[in-house]
């Protein structure tokens, strides 16, 4: 922290101010949902073809993951409540 | 190989039971302290009772299994579960949460007595679970059985030993002795799963001259058509899912760990964790069961298997050194015995507290710890006898338990978000009495035919969700309250 310019630390500090940050993760909870349904689509997308290589295992991995993420987003704000 | 598996049993027997022995300093004065901690558990022990309760023996056997014949689609099922659960968490777990701490629950029967306001309801709940569980506990007891007779030490000493220690982890602190041994087994499945996963990917697949990418890449070519593929119809994929999905609402061993965590922190943490363990066992799990298969490919066992998928663990085991076949054989003891004793220890409270205690009046805390070892007794050793006598269709009687539940959901769900009728308690009588349908079904038409069947195009546990759903509306209205004033 103290090796940043006066600035860059302005703008650090303002970044992990509570409203900023809950911003940011409100935001990132909002592409994580919507990255998980994009993946998840994946399942009639595989039940209408044929697929030969690992795009749909990789796919549901992947979106799992996300789904956990954005879940674990949601509760840090529901749980302050 | 025996001397190995004793040696780690042991290990696993010793350092479980002292961990039990250790957590009798958190007390059980109460029925609440015995059945969900006193609503104080930390998260991570939330988290570990949650994982080892709610993955099975069924994981590192079933879905390895159900991994080799049917490819990706196993990995696919499995994780329709995971994400419904985590959903359910996030949303209508954090409402059960609050409310059974300010509404003093303990049981997940007397939770849905006290919803709709009605003792006869949560009586016949409490029922309902003893009837669907007791055969669900006799799989998992027949799963330890049957890794004793897999290594040569003989059947019966593995059901007397498994349904041993079920109770002593019981009998010692309650569900302190259950949750805190449940974290230990947590770690000890999800490191044997790792360990096997590495062997067959550096040790095995380098030995017969391929490597994990190309085993998994020739499932394309499978004997039983594209395994990289969704291979399950649309119907047959729903008739499996929905009782997994609903099953963080339908299972009481499950809803009642909802009831546990100490604060909202401790709950945060305990779905973040559950997750992380969640993906992490699936994946691994699939990722055994299609290597293998990969690598198998072109050999004999290879169709010898496709016809008893439940040898596949044991075979890729046969072929491991003897000291990691013994590791991953106590874990999935060690997964039989964490839901075993968790299923006995919430069926025991939900007869405890809605047949006893609330009854009776009494609070007594020696007599209800006493009734309540009782009832767990009997519920192991029932069970354990049905598994000693090898009654062929338990374990087909044990997967049916998943679509006898599956009414429940829809009787919490409206319970917690819309306004009982005066009579509402017998329509969800009625709602739960669907699920029952299962049986005869079973029995005509075998048990795979509630999954995989289809009535009007659609699978029999749809038509029991549908139906339980209407009947359980039709004895509601919407609440008066806001929903976010009462529940969130």
């Amino acid at each position: 922290m103290d090796k940043l310019s006066a600035p860059a630390r302005t703008r650090f500090k303002r970044f992990c101010s509570e409203r900023t940050f809950g911003v940011w993760m409100g935001r990132a909870m909002v592409a994580c949902f919507v990255a998980f349904l994009a993946f998840f689509v994946s399942l009639p997308y595989a039940l209408l073809r044929d697929v030969r290589g690992l795009e749909l295992y990789l796919s549901w991995i992947v979106s799992a993951c996300l789904w956990s993420v954005a879940v674990g987003i949601y509760l840090r704000k529901v749980l302050k409540r | 190989m025996m001397f190995e598996f004793l040696a780690l049993f042991l290990a696993y027997v010793c350092i479980g039971t002292a961990i039990a022995f250790a957590s009798r300093r958190f007390g059980i004065a109460s029925t609440r302290e015995m059945f969900v901690a006193g609503y104080r558990l930390s998260g991570f022990l939330a988290a570990m009772t949650y994982a080892a309760t709610t993955y099975s023996a069924f994981m590192m056997v079933g879905l390895v299994g159900l991994a080799y014949v049917f490819g990706v689609v196993a990995l696919g099922f499995e994780l329709t579960y995971f994400v419904a659960t985590l959903g359910i968490l996030a949303t209508v777990g954090v409402a059960l949460w609050r409310l059974a701490k300010v509404r003093g629950w303990v049981s997940p029967s007397e939770m849905i007595g006290d919803l709709y306001g009605s003792t006869k309801l949560s009586i016949f709940v409490a029922l309902t679970y003893l009837i669907a569980l007791v055969p669900y506990l006799a799989a998992q007891i027949k799963g330890m059985g049957e890794v004793f007779r897999g290594i040569g030490m003989g059947y019966e000493l593995g059901v007397a030993l498994g349904t041993a220690i079920a109770f002593l982890w019981i009998a010692l602190a309650g569900v302190w002795s259950v949750a805190t041994t449940d974290a230990f087994q947590g770690v000890w499945m999800l490191g044997a799963a790792t360990c096997l996963a590495l062997w067959l990917s550096l040790c095995l697949a380098p030995s017969m001259g391929t490597d994990v990418g190309s085993a998994l890449m020739r499932l394309a070519n499978a004997s039983n058509g594209n395994l990289l593929s969704c291979r399950w119809p649309l119907h047959v994929f729903l008739g499996y899912a929905i009782p997994w999905i609903f099953f963080a609402l339908t299972n009481p061993q499950v809803v009642q760990r909802l009831y546990m965590p100490r604060d909202a922190a401790a709950y945060r943490r305990m779905v973040v964790l559950f997750a992380f363990f969640g993906i992490l066992y699936t994946v691994l799990t699939t990722f055994i069961g299609m290597v293998f298969r990969g690598l198998a490919m072109g050999s004999n066992i290879e169709s010898e298997l496709l016809t008893n998928r439940d040898a596949v663990t044991p075979t890729i085991l046969s072929m491991a050194p003897p000291l990691l076949a013994s590791f991953v054989y106590v874990s999935i003891v060690a997964a039989a015995c964490s839901t075993a004793n968790s299923i006995a220890l919430s069926v025991a409270s939900c007869i405890v507290r809605d047949l006893y205690e609330k009854r009776r009046g009494s609070t007594d805390p020696g007599k209800v710890r006493v009734l309540t070892l009782a009832i767990v007794g009997i519920l192991l050793i029932v069970a354990s006898i049905v598994a000693a006598l090898r009654v062929s269709y338990v374990v087909e009687l044990s997967v049916l338990s998943s679509a006898i539940l599956i009414p429940l959901a829809p009787v919490t769900l409206a319970g917690l978000f819309l306004e009982p009728r005066r009579w509402g308690w017998v329509a969800q009588m009625a709602s739960i009495a669907v699920g029952y349908l299962a049986i005869p079904l079973a029995f005509i038409e075998g048990v795979r035919s509630v999954f995989v069947s289809t009535i009007l195009g659609l699978p029999p546990t749809m038509w029991i969700l549908i139906a339980s759903t209407i009947l359980s509306l039709s004895g509601c209205r919407p609440r008066k309250r806001a929903y976010r004033e009462y529940v969130l």
